[in-house]
């Protein structure tokens, strides 16, 4: 393997695994909710959700987005409601990949053959 | 195949619908409707209908059928308010947010919270996909942002963040 400066080496780890306050400050965005964004803080966590979902983001981001919306008080019905909502819009090939991590994020074992 | 004018055409059902397979010829066991240089003339209205909504005869709900198991549903406000934030993430086109803002004002949403949603999915999709929504969303809310445009011109930096 080749050697990769420590920094660098740690801003990658902290990237891939989604971690909120590097996000933030590489974006310049806020990342956590603000007071005046609109929304209640559980229907922006619902938003945010679909957002992932549509991009077809990796299992570290839905992650973190099904913590933010449990932690924001939505339910294990809405959450998946969110999938089911977005279908139409995204197509079913995003809404199979997240159903993937959806799944692990909530802890629920699929039981699906050949996943570990 | 040639439809009657008027008649609807659901894309995911393949076929007009009211018409019946046994009108179409069957080659090598597949269902064949003809001559596909020949295109009636209401796939263009079809395809304009596609581009200019939301996918004209693409039904937004899920298919009436029933389940024998529930499936999850959000209420109206927030389904029509998430169904936003994906299409912003999807980059869609200008005109497909017209529909879907007019839809969560329907079902209740105040512009504040259709705005809130740019900036719900803002950190997630990035700079790029927000500005390309904004467009959408502000001519979905009846905000005629070409004409705010040219009043910024001349007092506006446009591009300072």
């Amino acid at each position: 393997l080749r050697f990769v400066d420590e920094r660098h080496e740690e801003l990658l780890r902290r990237l891939a695994l989604n971690d909120e306050s590097t996000v933030e400050s590489l974006l310049r965005l806020p990342v956590s909710d603000p007071a005046d964004s609109g929304l209640d803080p559980r229907t922006r966590a619902l938003v945010r959700l679909a957002g992932l979902v549509a991009l077809q983001s990796s299992d570290a981001s839905i992650g973190w987005g099904v913590t933010a919306a449990y932690a924001a008080g939505a339910t294990d019905e809405e959450i998946v409601g969110v999938l089911v909502s977005v279908g139409p819009v995204v197509g079913l090939a995003r809404v199979n990949a997240a159903a993937f991590a959806l799944a692990a994020a909530m802890d629920c074992d699929l039981d699906l053959p050949g996943d570990a | 195949m040639n439809p009657s004018a008027g008649r609807a055409f659901h894309p995911l059902r393949t076929m007009p619908i009211g018409s019946s397979a046994s009108s179409m010829s069957k080659v090598n066991g597949r269902v064949s409707s003809g001559d596909l240089s020949r295109r009636p003339a209401t796939c263009d209205a079809e395809l304009l209908r596609l581009a200019t909504t939301d996918g004209g005869g693409i039904d937004p709900e899920l298919p009436d059928r029933p389940h024998v198991w529930s499936v999850p549903q959000l209420d109206a406000k927030t389904r029509a308010l998430v169904r936003l934030g994906a299409l912003v993430a999807t980059r869609t086109r200008t005109p497909t947010y017209a529909r879907h803002v007019a839809d969560a004002r329907a079902a209740g949403a105040t512009d504040d919270e259709v705005l809130g949603v740019l900036g719900a999915v803002a950190s997630v999709v990035g700079l790029a996909h927000l500005v390309a929504a904004t467009v959408g969303v502000a001519r979905g809310l009846g905000y005629d942002i070409d004409a705010a445009f040219e009043r910024s011109s001349d007092d506006c930096v446009l591009g300072s963040v």
